[in-house]
C-alpha cells in the first residue's frame, strides 16, 4: 500500500526529460552540482518566486491502447511548492510541497501516509523546481545538455529500488520556462506534462494560496 | 490440671495456631498469589458478555502496546534509522513479542501485499455487492447483470485512469482491473486520519515513533521490571550507534508498576501508623503503659488469621484487601479492650470465670459484626468478598486469641485512667450539647437528597500525575484523539462479529451527523452473505472474464494486457466457497503486525472489531450491534456503579437484619434508641457529605457498612451498662478512640478508595461516641 502512495508522489514529480533522453544519458552530459554554465538558468529560475502556466498531461499506460489525457493549470510557488490543479476532468488539486503530499478534492484534502522513500521523491521534485544541483547529486546523477536558450535536464536515481519506481525523470524548459516533463519507466509506460508558456508570474494571492496550496 | 499445665496447654494451642498460619503463608508464591492487577477486582464469571471482552482486550492485546518516543541528543526527533535500529533490538528480546517504527513502511507494504494476495475472498464480495445494488437501483435486468457488470467495470476503469492516484497503481491495475485496491483505499480514506496523525509524519519535525508490544500481561511481574530492563538495553545498544539517543515510553506496565510500589508502601506505613495510633490512645487511657503492649498479641494473631484465611479461600486476592483490611486492627482490639480491662467481679476471680461472665456480649459483639461481614461474601464483587472474609476471619481469630492469649497473664485486668474531672462537662452542658447534636443531624438529613455518586474505577488507583502528564503526551503524539470514539463489536465468530458490524455501520450512518466518519476493518473484511454470493457469482455466471475482455477491448485497454488478473480470477472462481469467511479473518490477521492488529481478532473465544469513530453519536449503540462504546473506562466505570448499587441492597438487607435482632431484644421503643446510634450516624454522616458535594462511591458505602456494626456493638454495650445505672463502659470509649484513630489513618491514605472508606468509618465512630458520651441512653437507666 506504501508503495502506491510512492508511485503515486513520483508520479506526479513534474520536472522531466526530452524525447531523446537516452541520448542525453551518457557520461559526457554529467552534470557536476556547480558546472558554472549552468548558473545563470539556475538563478533565473530560482529568481521566479510564481508562476502560473497551463499543461497538459499524457499518460501511457501497457495495459491501453492510447493515452489518457488531463488539462489543467500548474502553479509554483517558491515558498509553498508545487500545484498541479486538474481542470479536465475537474475536481482535484495534486500538491507537493516541503511537508509531503496532498491530495485535495471536493471531499477535502488526503494525505497519504507517510514514507521515506516518496519523502525523498518530493524532497527531490522541489529541489529540481529550484534548480538545486548540488542536492540533487545526492540521489541521482544529473545529465544535462544547453543549445541556445533551450536546455534538457535527465535525472537518473542512483538508487535502485527507486530507480525501478521512479524510471528517469526529464526535464526540457525555454529559458527560465519549464516546457516538458516526463516521467518514463518505459516506452509503454510513462507520464509526460506539456507545460504552456507561463499565464502569469505575478504573486499569488491569499486566496490562490488558500485554494491551491497546502495550509501552513 | 493445675494452674501452670492449663497455662503450658493454652500457651501450646496458640503457638501450634500460630506456627501452622506462619507455614501457611510461608508456602505461598507471593507474586502469583497477591494481584494488583484492577482488573481482578471484578468478578471472573461475568454477567455480561462486554465485561469478559473488555477483560480480554485489556489484558490481551491493549494493554500489552507499549509507545515510545525517540529523540536525538539535541532532543529533537531521531532519525529514521534509530527507530528502527530501536525497535529491532526491542523485538529480538523475549520481553517483547512485536516491536516496529511508525514511519517504517515496510509491515504497511506487508499489509497492503496480503490484502492484494487474498483481494478476491476479501474485496470481490463486497465490490460485487456494490455493483449488484448499483444495477439494481437502475432498474437493470438480472439476467444481463453480467453484461452490464462488464462494460460498467471497463468504463469505470478509464474513468480511474483519469484521477491522479491512478499512476499509484498503474502496476496492479493488470491484476486489478475491477479496482478492489483503489475502492478499498477509497473506502478507508475518510477514515485513516482517526488512526493516528500519520499526515505530518514527512515533516521535518514530526516526532519519531516505535509501537511495541510486550510477551505477557503488563499486570504480572514478568510484565514489567523485565520488560523496563530489556527497554535499557535496547536504548543502550542504539545508543552505541546514534550517541545521545533517548527513548520516552508509555504502557499500561508503567502505571501498574508505580501503583503496586506506591500501594506497597501504603501497606507498610499504613499499618503501623494504625498501630501506632491504637497503642497511642491505649497509651493515654491506660493504667501502666507497658502492659497496654499485651494488646498487641491478638491483633497480630488476628491479623495472620485474616491473611490465613483470605489466601486458603481465594485462589489470587488483590492486595486491596490488604490496604483496606488495615481496618481489621482498630476492629481486633476491641475484644482485648472489653476483656482485659474488665474488673474483676471480686478480688481472685479466676480469668476463665471471667470469660464466662462476658462472654455473652463479647460473642453477641464478635458474631453480629462477623455476620455482616460474611453477609459482603454474597457480592459479586470479589474484592468486597476478599475483604468479607478477611474481616470475617480476622475478628473470629482476634476474639480467640484475647481469650486464649490474656489466661497466660498472671494479672489479666487492666486499669483505665480515670477521666480527669476537669474532662468531664456538667450535665447542663451535657444535655446542651446533646440537643446541639439532634439540630446538626436534623439539619443534615436534607443533605441526603444532594448525594451524588460518583462510580469511578481510576479511584483505586493511586493518582501518578507525572506518568499520566507524561503519557499524555506521548499518546498525543501518537495521535490519540479525544474526541473519538471506540467501539468493539463482538461476536462468537469472525463472521458473527462480521455481521453485527454490518449493522453497527448502518446505525453510525443514521445516528451520526453529517460529519461522522469511521474506520474499521469492515473495509475490508466482507460479511458471510456477501461472500456466499460472491461464490455464487463466479460458478453461476463463468461468462463474466469473457464479457469484460470484450468491454475491455471496446473501451479502448488492451484485455491481453490484463492476463495476470483473468488468471487469479479463474483460480478464484475454481475454488470459491462461501463458507470460509473465518479462515479467511483469521488468515488476515496472522499477516497484521503493529497498531493496526488491535482493530481485529478473530478470537477464541470471542471474535472482535474495533470501529474508530469521529463525531459519533452520544446515544450507545443499540443491543442488536453486539457493539460496546468501549471506552474500557466507561465500561468498567458503568459495571462499577451496578456493583455499588448491588452493595447497597446487600448492605441494607444486612442493616435489616441487625436492626430486626435489636427491636426483638429490646423492644420498640428502647430498640430504636439504641438503633438509633448506628443509623443516625450512618444518615448524618452522609447527609453532611450530601451538602458538602462530595462525590461517594462504592467504598462510602462499605465504610458505612463496617461503622454500622461496629456502632451498633457500642450501642448495645452501652445500652447494657444504662441499664445498669452505669456510665458507659470504657472500653467503648477506648475501642470508638482507637477505631477512630486507625481509619483516620486510613483517610491519610493517597489512594481515594481507602480514603473514603478511611473518612467514612472514622467519622461514623466518632459521632457515635459523641452520641453515647453524651448520654443518649440516659432515658434506659433503672429499666430491667
Amino acid at each position: 500500500m506504501r508503495r502506491i502512495f510512492t508511485v503515486l508522489a513520483l508520479a506526479l514529480a513534474p520536472p522531466l526529460a526530452a524525447a531523446d533522453t537516452d541520448l542525453l544519458v551518457a557520461p559526457a552530459h554529467l552534470l557536476a552540482p556547480d558546472d558554472p554554465a549552468w548558473q545563470d538558468l539556475a538563478a533565473g529560475l530560482r529568481a521566479q518566486t510564481a508562476v502560473t502556466a497551463d499543461f497538459t498531461e499524457n499518460r501511457w499506460f501497457p495495459f491501453k491502447k492510447t493515452p489518457t489525457v488531463l488539462t489543467g493549470e500548474v502553479r509554483v510557488s517558491a515558498g509553498h511548492g508545487l500545484s498541479l490543479h486538474y481542470l479536465d476532468p475537474a475536481g482535484q488539486t495534486v500538491v507537493i510541497d516541503d511537508r509531503g503530499l496532498l491530495v485535495r478534492s471536493a471531499s477535502g484534502d488526503t494525505v497519504p501516509p507517510a514514507d521515506p522513500r516518496a519523502g525523498a521523491a518530493n524532497a527531490a521534485l522541489l529541489h529540481v523546481l529550484r534548480f538545486d544541483l548540488r542536492t540533487l547529486a545526492d540521489t541521482f546523477a544529473v545529465y544535462g545538455r544547453r543549445t541556445g536558450t533551450a536546455w534538457q535536464l535527465a535525472l537518473v536515481p542512483k538508487d535502485a529500488d527507486l530507480r525501478r519506481t521512479l524510471g528517469q525523470v526529464a526535464i526540457e524548459g525555454d529559458g527560465t520556462a519549464v516546457r516538458r516533463i516526463e516521467l518514463r519507466r518505459s516506452a509503454l509506460q510513462r507520464v509526460e506534462i506539456l507545460v504552456s508558456p507561463p499565464t502569469s508570474t505575478a504573486a499569488f494571492t491569499a486566496d490562490e494560496l488558500g485554494r491551491f496550496f497546502r495550509a501552513p | 490440671m493445675t494452674l501452670l499445665c492449663r497455662r503450658w496447654f493454652v500457651a501450646s494451642l496458640l503457638g501450634a495456631a500460630v506456627l501452622s498460619g506462619a507455614a501457611w503463608l510461608a508456602h505461598l508464591d507471593f507474586p502469583r498469589k497477591i494481584s494488583t492487577d484492577v482488573l481482578d477486582l471484578l468478578p471472573a464469571g461475568e454477567r455480561s458478555p462486554e465485561l469478559a471482552l473488555v477483560r480480554t482486550l485489556a489484558s490481551d492485546a491493549e494493554a500489552r502496546v507499549m509507545l515510545f518516543i525517540l529523540t536525538d541528543a539535541t532532543g529533537a526527533p531521531a532519525p529514521a534509522g534509530a527507530a528502527r535500529l530501536f525497535a529491532a533490538e526491542l523485538a529480538r528480546r523475549p520481553a517483547f513479542e512485536a516491536a516496529l517504527a511508525i514511519d517504517d513502511p515496510a509491515p504497511r507494504e506487508a499489509l497492503a501485499r496480503a490484502l492484494f494476495d487474498r483481494r478476491f475472498t476479501l474485496l470481490f464480495p463486497r465490490w460485487l455487492h456494490e455493483r449488484e445494488a448499483a444495477h439494481a437501483a437502475g432498474g437493470g435486468d438480472p439476467a444481463h447483470f453480467s453484461a452490464w457488470l462488464a462494460a460498467d467495470t471497463a468504463a469505470g476503469l478509464g474513468r480511474f485512469l483519469a484521477q491522479p492516484e491512478a499512476l499509484a497503481f498503474q502496476d496492479v491495475i493488470p491484476s486489478d482491473p475491477l479496482l478492489l485496491m483503489p475502492g478499498l483505499v477509497r473506502r478507508l480514506k475518510g477514515g485513516l486520519d482517526l488512526l493516528g496523525p500519520d499526515a505530518d509524519a514527512s515533516a521535518s519535525d514530526a516526532p519519531t515513533r516505535v509501537w511495541a508490544r510486550i510477551a505477557v500481561s503488563p499486570l504480572s511481574e514478568e510484565g514489567q521490571a523485565p520488560v523496563f530492563a530489556a527497554i535499557a538495553q535496547a536504548a543502550a545498544a542504539t545508543r552505541a550507534a546514534y550517541p545521545g539517543f533517548a527513548a520516552a515510553d508509555t504502557g499500561v506496565n508503567r502505571f501498574a508498576a508505580a501503583s503496586k510500589a506506591r500501594i506497597q508502601h501504603e501497606l507498610s506505613w499504613l499499618n503501623a501508623l494504625s498501630l501506632a495510633a491504637v497503642l497511642a490512645v491505649a497509651l493515654v487511657f491506660i493504667r501502666g503503659a507497658h502492659r497496654a503492649l499485651h494488646l498487641v498479641p491478638p491483633v497480630l494473631v488476628a491479623t495472620l488469621g485474616a491473611w490465613v484465611g483470605v489466601t486458603a479461600a481465594f485462589s489470587r486476592v488483590h492486595i486491596l484487601v490488604f490496604v483496606i483490611g488495615a481496618m481489621l486492627t482498630g476492629v481486633a482490639v476491641d475484644y482485648g479492650f472489653y476483656l482485659y480491662m474488665q474488673a474483676p467481679a471480686h478480688p481472685g476471680e479466676d480469668y476463665w470465670a471471667k470469660v464466662r461472665r462476658l462472654k455473652k456480649p463479647l460473642l453477641s459483639s464478635c458474631f453480629t459484626t462477623v455476620a455482616g461481614f460474611c453477609l459482603l461474601l454474597l457480592s459479586e464483587l470479589p474484592l468486597i468478598r476478599q475483604l468479607g472474609l478477611f474481616v470475617g476471619a480476622g475478628l473470629v481469630c482476634a476474639l480467640g486469641a484475647a481469650v486464649v492469649y490474656f489466661s497466660l497473664l498472671g494479672n489479666t485486668w487492666l486499669e483505665a485512667r480515670p477521666l480527669p474531672a476537669a474532662l468531664v462537662p456538667p450535665a447542663g452542658v451535657r444535655r446542651g450539647t446533646r440537643r446541639l447534636l439532634v439540630v446538626l443531624w436534623l439539619a443534615a438529613l436534607p443533605g441526603l437528597f444532594l448525594l451524588k455518586w460518583k462510580d469511578d474505577i481510576r479511584e483505586l488507583e493511586i493518582p501518578s500525575p507525572a506518568l499520566q502528564r507524561e503519557d499524555a503526551r506521548i499518546r498525543g503524539l501518537f495521535g490519540d484523539r479525544t474526541d473519538r470514539t471506540v467501539y468493539l463489536t463482538y461476536g462468537a465468530t469472525p463472521g458473527e462479529a462480521r455481521a453485527a458490524l454490518a449493522r453497527l455501520d448502518v446505525w453510525l450512518a443514521a445516528a451520526g451527523g453529517p460529519h461522522t466518519e469511521s474506520v474499521n476493518f469492515g473495509a475490508v473484511v466482507p460479511t458471510a452473505e456477501e461472500s456466499a454470493s460472491a461464490a455464487r457469482f463466479v460458478h453461476d455466471r463463468p461468462d463474466f472474464p469473457a464479457r469484460l475482455r470484450t468491454a475491455l477491448d471496446a473501451a479502448g485497454f488492451d484485455a491481453a494486457g490484463f492476463g495476470p488478473f483473468f488468471e487469479a480470477y479463474a483460480q478464484y472462481a475454481a475454488h470459491a466457497a462461501g463458507d470460509t469467511l473465518d479462515d479467511t479473518v483469521r488468515e488476515l490477521h496472522a499477516r497484521l503486525t503493529g497498531p493496526v492488529s488491535l482493530l481485529l481478532h478473530p478470537g477464541p473465544p470471542m471474535a472482535w472489531f474495533v470501529t474508530l469513530a469521529g463525531g459519533a453519536p452520544s446515544a450507545p449503540p443499540p443491543p442488536e450491534t453486539q457493539t460496546v462504546s468501549a471506552s474500557q473506562l466507561q465500561s468498567l466505570n458503568r459495571i462499577f456503579g451496578e456493583y455499588r448499587r448491588s452493595a447497597l441492597r446487600l448492605s441494607l438487607v444486612g442493616l435489616a437484619i441487625v436492626g430486626g435482632g435489636v427491636f426483638l431484644t429490646y423492644g420498640l421503643k428502647d430498640g430504636a434508641r439504641i438503633f438509633a446510634i448506628p443509623c443516625g450516624a450512618c444518615l448524618g454522616l452522609f447527609g453532611l457529605f450530601g451538602w458538602l458535594g462530595q462525590p461517594l462511591n462504592l467504598f462510602h458505602l462499605l465504610g458505612a457498612y463496617l461503622g454500622v456494626c461496629l456502632t451498633h456493638n457500642y450501642s448495645i454495650f452501652s445500652a447494657t451498662s444504662a441499664y445498669r445505672r452505669e456510665p458507659p463502659p470504657v472500653s467503648v470509649r477506648l475501642s470508638a478512640l482507637c477505631t477512630t484513630a486507625s481509619f483516620g489513618a486510613l483517610a491519610l491514605s493517597g489512594i481515594p478508595v481507602v480514603h473514603a472508606l478511611g473518612e467514612t468509618v472514622a467519622s461514623m465512630v466518632l459521632a457515635a461516641l459523641l452520641v453515647i458520651e453524651f448520654e443518649h441512653f440516659a432515658p434506659l437507666a433503672g429499666k430491667p
